[in-house]
């Protein structure tokens, strides 16, 4: 008995019982059971086969130049090639900061440490320093943190560079995520000298980080200019301590 | 290859891998496959997340990364054996079924990675909206992305796991042939020709 499927009308093949494709039972007869090919229950089976109605394909139904399962796979395909292009992409294209400008001075503002005192960067200006802004659910930061805390600190800490680590003002924007201080719990934070945790003001988060990214870093020599900045701190802890000591 | 007759096909996957493994060659690329999919893959998603490479980020995988990267070095491996083993054997290499789930799942799971926290979303966005609108609501996005990151990992390993049912089934639709020659057919269970 024929059954009509998405693929295809498809026929139990006498010999073996698997399903086979209607169009497709005469070669599987032929090279799977030569010696059944020209038995009753084959022919029988060939002429329930080719009467069986033929499945409407894209082709015919709209004209266009590939089958249901070809273009299927295509699409697939496509999908795959545009994730890969978008993965190669986010990791080749040079990070976007639009707040303040490498070379210039950097502004001074306010913001909270995480054991509720309030401070201002132009407290910390005078010595080497990274300005870290991030989301307490954004993952990279999380991630960057637990590597600046186990890999990163000491030599900061040695070299004499302190680490202002900051939440954009209400996360940026989004009110959601845990608190600051569960962040810093669950990453590795114990109030470390040379390291600050904060949240920021926003003033602070407009003046640094008007496109609310959630991973942005400046880093700000003794002098109180910005030296280097970008996105996703966590893979250039090296690199912003480099900038920071010259 | 011999495809027993009596087995529940409840499990195809099973019979299908059983066949797969009885053949040593499989047997001994499978734990190379696995570490490499593992590493890689492990590899890939925190140098998306990250935006940079080091060993060393091996370290910091979450624990619904590390449950996904398991799940692909356990499954992917799998999906290529039972494909090649099927492509080899020329009666089932024309069965219908693909491997587009197998192929989309890892590259779908790569999404959380690539979004949640980097400049890319904001950099795609930026084509079509305002700035503005761009800075209130790229980052509710991302958070959207961040939460959701558990269940596209989930849905990922679910198509890796109905593309190794598929193939599978082209391992179930092949011929039967009894032991020997590639090409005869199966005996009943009396022993008699069909």
């Amino acid at each position: 008995m024929a059954k009509t499927r998405r693929s295809g009308t498809t026929v139990r093949c006498p010999a073996c019982a698997s399903l086979v494709r209607a169009d497709r039972l005469r070669s599987h007869l032929g090279s799977v059971h030569p010696e059944l090919k020209e038995s009753p229950a084959a022919q029988a089976a060939l002429r329930t086969a080719e009467s069986a109605p033929k499945p409407p394909t894209l082709r015919k139904a709209r004209g266009a130049g590939v089958s249901g399962w070809t273009r299927g796979r295509i699409l697939g395909m496509a999908i795959v090639v545009v994730i890969a292009a978008l993965a190669a992409y986010a990791v080749l294209r040079p990070p976007p900061v639009t707040g303040v400008a490498d070379g210039a001075a950097a502004p001074d503002f306010s913001f909270t440490t995480v054991s509720g005192s309030a401070s201002s960067l132009g407290a910390y200006l005078g010595h080497p320093l990274v300005l870290w802004f991030v989301a307490t659910f954004c993952s990279s930061c999380g991630e960057g943190t637990q590597i600046f805390d186990q890999q990163y600190y000491s030599s900061y800490h040695t070299a004499g560079v302190t680490v202002l680590e900051l939440e954009s003002y209400n996360n940026d924007g989004t009110g959601e995520g845990p608190s600051v201080s569960a962040f810093a719990s669950a990453y590795g934070y114990t109030g470390q000298p040379g390291w600050v945790l904060g949240t920021a003001s926003a003033h602070g988060t407009r003046l640094y980080n008007p496109q609310s990214d959630l991973d942005v870093y400046y880093v700000i020599n003794a002098q109180g200019n910005v030296v280097l900045s970008g996105t996703g701190l966590g893979s250039n802890f090296g690199g912003a301590l480099q900038a920071a000591t010259q | 290859m011999t495809v027993p007759e009596s087995r529940p096909v409840r499990f195809p996957e099973a019979i299908a891998l059983e066949a797969v493994f009885a053949e040593r060659a499989y047997l001994a690329a499978y734990p190379v496959l696995v570490a490499a999919v593992g590493i890689g893959y492990a590899v890939l998603l925190q140098t998306l997340l990250l935006g940079g490479f080091d060993w060393a980020y091996l370290r910091y995988l979450s624990l619904p990364t590390g449950l996904l990267v398991a799940g692909m070095a356990v499954l992917l491996p799998m999906i290529i054996l039972l494909n090649f083993y099927l492509w080899r054997h020329p009666q089932c290499a024309r069965a219908p079924g693909n491997g587009s789930g197998a192929a989309l799942s890892p590259a779908l799971a790569t999404l959380p990675s690539m979004i949640c926290c980097g400049p890319l979303l904001p950099s795609l966005l930026a084509l079509f909206v305002s700035g503005t609108t761009l800075s209130t609501s790229v980052p509710q996005l991302q958070y959207w992305i961040g939460a959701l990151e558990p269940y596209l990992y989930a849905g990922a390993l679910l198509l890796l796991w109905g593309s190794l049912r598929m193939a599978a089934r082209r391992y179930r639709t092949c011929e039967r042939p009894s032991e020997g020659r590639v090409g005869a057919v199966s005996p009943d269970r009396n022993g008699h020709p069909p």
